[in-house]
């Protein structure tokens, strides 16, 4: 993990968000990410499908959890609640102490831009952007200088082994090399967690593996806190925690 | 601070989403840009320039820039010639000439009707106004010719039965007839008709001359006066002379060709009319193009709205990425739509000339006009951008970049 440090630059230093209300209730204790009671139900009425049905659980900081499951057991839907891309039904997600599932749009967007970073089940590039420009944009909108947005996006494309596909465009790249891009960019802004959505699903085994050893890199030797999700029960070794779903809900909390 | 990062990520979004979007979509779009513009200025210029020609007409053939008439108490200026020396010394004239109504019936066997017989020199006013150049027939005066009269289209009717104004003319004088002139005193005359004008204009269509010679021999108490006194100015100078001439000739009353527009104000308030009319239409194809093209490119970036979303990127910032495309596009298409309307629209209408009734009509485009279609037109891109991307990031993430 050579070549990465955490910047000393004031705009990735997210002081705004350090700042109460959005300061954590129990800063003493080594909780990243917590759900409780997470109930997400599509439809109404006769139709109504309960994709997760009162989920809890919590992950502590510079775990690598993975979310695990067949198809249909909930596992992206929980995802999504706890990387806040959608509201639950039900429920609360708590990250660093503060319950975010209580703050309006705004200040969600606040968060998933400084503190936690995403890497999708299919390639989430912009079409437009080099893959250089895809893994600095998010420091850019927190208002990072071009050159050290620059500085930092090389380096992180170093560390997913992609120098030197800095100046290409996703179309002009392997599927494994725009997930390794997607991981890039979700280091940029030095999220203290990174959320993976199946995110070796549409890769073959040698781009599997490195795209795993990438997301295991950054765990171990960064400490960032990474939730993914698999299908695929080899994945469980990449793994320091595991939650199995089946139906929505947790059939083996590992707490 | 936050408003200066979220404008420059826009700033940065949007260039980037132009310098590498397809080609094709950027040129299509500038052109559809430039045409909504082109069309956004074609009809009103082109009325406009109907307007412009109208008025020409009226300075040209009927009012001159400024007219001289008579004071409140007198029937006519007593001094022509002097009042028209003075004119012509004064800066921003062009040239000057006098006439006097001599005549009001003009008949042609047992046809009769009743049109001012003017009593003209020629030359001079053939510097003033440009009826001598548009004689059909025939030919304009000369000077000393005192049994020659020139009549308007619209007396001598010419046999031409397509003229609205041909069951109240004579309707088939030519060249060579004669044709009596019932003079003010009571006394007829009769005059040879030398040419035929017509001007394409009906106030000035209907007007017969004769020499102040053949005047002078008719009435020989006609001396030196005149009924009116004709100047061509340089445009724009018409009030500047007036007050000069006043301060020479006080006791005479002085009308610019915009006091006596009358003639044409029916026609031109419904040019306006039928301008701003047509105007708002344009507006509205404008404004519905620009939004479909808008949508249908924020159609195709849902998934990329999703995805900026959930990385975290501002509402705002996305939303004035695609605020800040849309004016690049309309000033881009505002450059190459002046390009396009100045160096081929304009150039090929005056080349090819609208007929119409009162003439050859050309494209008449102010710099103020291209100035406020422009602005018109990059405040229905901001608007056509602004509605549908604002509707574009209310769409839940997820839904964005997975539906």
């Amino acid at each position: 993990m050579s070549g990465v440090e955490r910047t000393t630059n004031p705009a990735m230093n997210h002081g705004d968000m350090r700042d109460a209300p959005l300061r954590g209730r129990n800063p003493g204790e080594n909780v990243a990410l917590e759900g409780i009671g997470l109930r997400k139900i599509y439809g109404t009425g006769q139709a109504a499908v309960r994709a997760i049905d009162d989920v809890s659980l919590r992950v502590e900081r510079g775990e690598m959890s993975c979310v695990m499951g067949k198809s249909g057991s909930g596992k992206s839907t929980l995802l999504h609640q706890l990387g806040l891309l959608d509201h639950p039904t039900e429920g609360s997600v708590i990250i660093d102490g503060v319950e975010a599932t209580a703050l309006p749009e705004r200040e969600r967007g606040r968060l998933r831009l400084e503190r936690l970073g995403y890497v999708f089940q299919e390639y989430a590039l912009l079409p437009e952007l080099t893959a250089e420009q895809n893994v600095y944009l998010p420091a850019h909108m927190l208002g990072m200088s071009r050159q050290d947005c620059r500085h930092r996006a090389r380096d992180l494309l170093e560390l997913v082994g992609l120098a030197g596909r800095a100046r290409h465009r996703p179309g002009e790249m392997s599927g494994g090399e725009q997930q390794r891009v997607a991981i890039a960019r979700a280091l940029m802004n030095e999220p203290e967690i990174v959320f993976a959505d199946e995110p070796t699903a549409s890769l073959d085994t040698l781009s599997t593996k490195t795209v795993m050893n990438a997301l295991t890199e950054l765990n171990r030797d960064l400490g960032v806190t990474v939730v993914f999700v698999s299908h695929d029960p080899d994945h469980r070794k990449y793994a320091t925690s595991l939650v199995f779903l089946r139906d929505g809900r947790i059939v083996e909390p590992y707490f | 601070m936050r408003l200066v990062q979220t404008i420059r990520t826009a700033a940065f979004l949007a260039a980037q989403a132009l310098v590498r979007g397809p080609l094709g979509v950027l040129v299509m779009t500038i052109a559809m840009m430039s045409l909504v513009y082109v069309q956004l200025l074609f009809i009103p210029s082109l009325i406009q320039g109907a307007i412009d020609q109208v008025e020409s007409q009226l300075i040209n053939t009927t009012t001159s820039s400024v007219q001289i008439s008579p004071g409140p108490d007198d029937k006519v200026i007593a001094d022509a010639a002097g009042v028209v020396a003075s004119a012509r010394g004064v800066s921003g004239v062009e040239a000057a000439t006098a006439a006097l109504r001599v005549g009001s019936e003009v008949a042609s066997g047992a046809t009769s009707g009743t049109w001012p017989v003017l009593a003209t020199e020629p030359e001079s006013y053939g510097e003033v106004f440009t009826t001598p150049s548009n004689v059909i027939e025939g030919d304009w005066l000369a000077t000393g010719d005192r049994d020659g009269i020139v009549l308007g289209i619209g007396i001598a009717g010419a046999g031409d039965t397509s003229r609205g104004t041909y069951r109240s003319s004579l309707r088939s004088v030519h060249v060579g007839d004669a044709v009596d002139v019932t003079l003010l005193d009571g006394t007829k005359a009769t005059f040879s008709v030398r040419g035929i004008y017509r001007n394409n204009f009906e106030p000035s269509d209907s007007r017969a001359f004769i020499t102040r010679d053949a005047a002078a021999e008719l009435l020989p108490s006609v001396g030196d006066i005149a009924t009116s006194v004709s100047i061509r100015t340089t445009r724009g100078d018409e009030q500047a002379v007036v007050d000069r001439l006043q301060a020479e000739h006080n006791d005479l009353t002085y009308e610019t060709w915009l006091d006596l527009r009358v003639v044409i104000d029916n026609q031109t308030e419904s040019f306006n009319l039928i301008k701003e009319i047509l105007r708002v239409v344009s507006l509205l194809v404008a404004a519905v193009t620009v939004t479909i093209v808008t949508y249908v490119d924020l159609v195709g970036k849902r998934r990329t709205i999703g995805i900026e979303r959930a990385i975290g990127i501002r509402s705002n910032a996305i939303v004035w990425s695609y605020v800040l495309k849309a004016m690049a596009y309309a000033l881009a298409g505002t450059a190459v739509g002046i390009a396009l309307y100045l160096g081929v629209v304009v150039p090929f209408i005056d080349r090819h000339p609208f007929s119409f009734p009162t003439g050859e009509v050309t494209l008449s485009v102010s710099r103020g006009q291209l100035r406020s279609d422009a602005a018109v037109l990059m405040v229905v891109a901001v608007a056509s951008a602004l509605l549908p991307a604002l509707r574009s990031v209310r769409v839940r993430i997820l839904d964005a970049i997975w539906k």
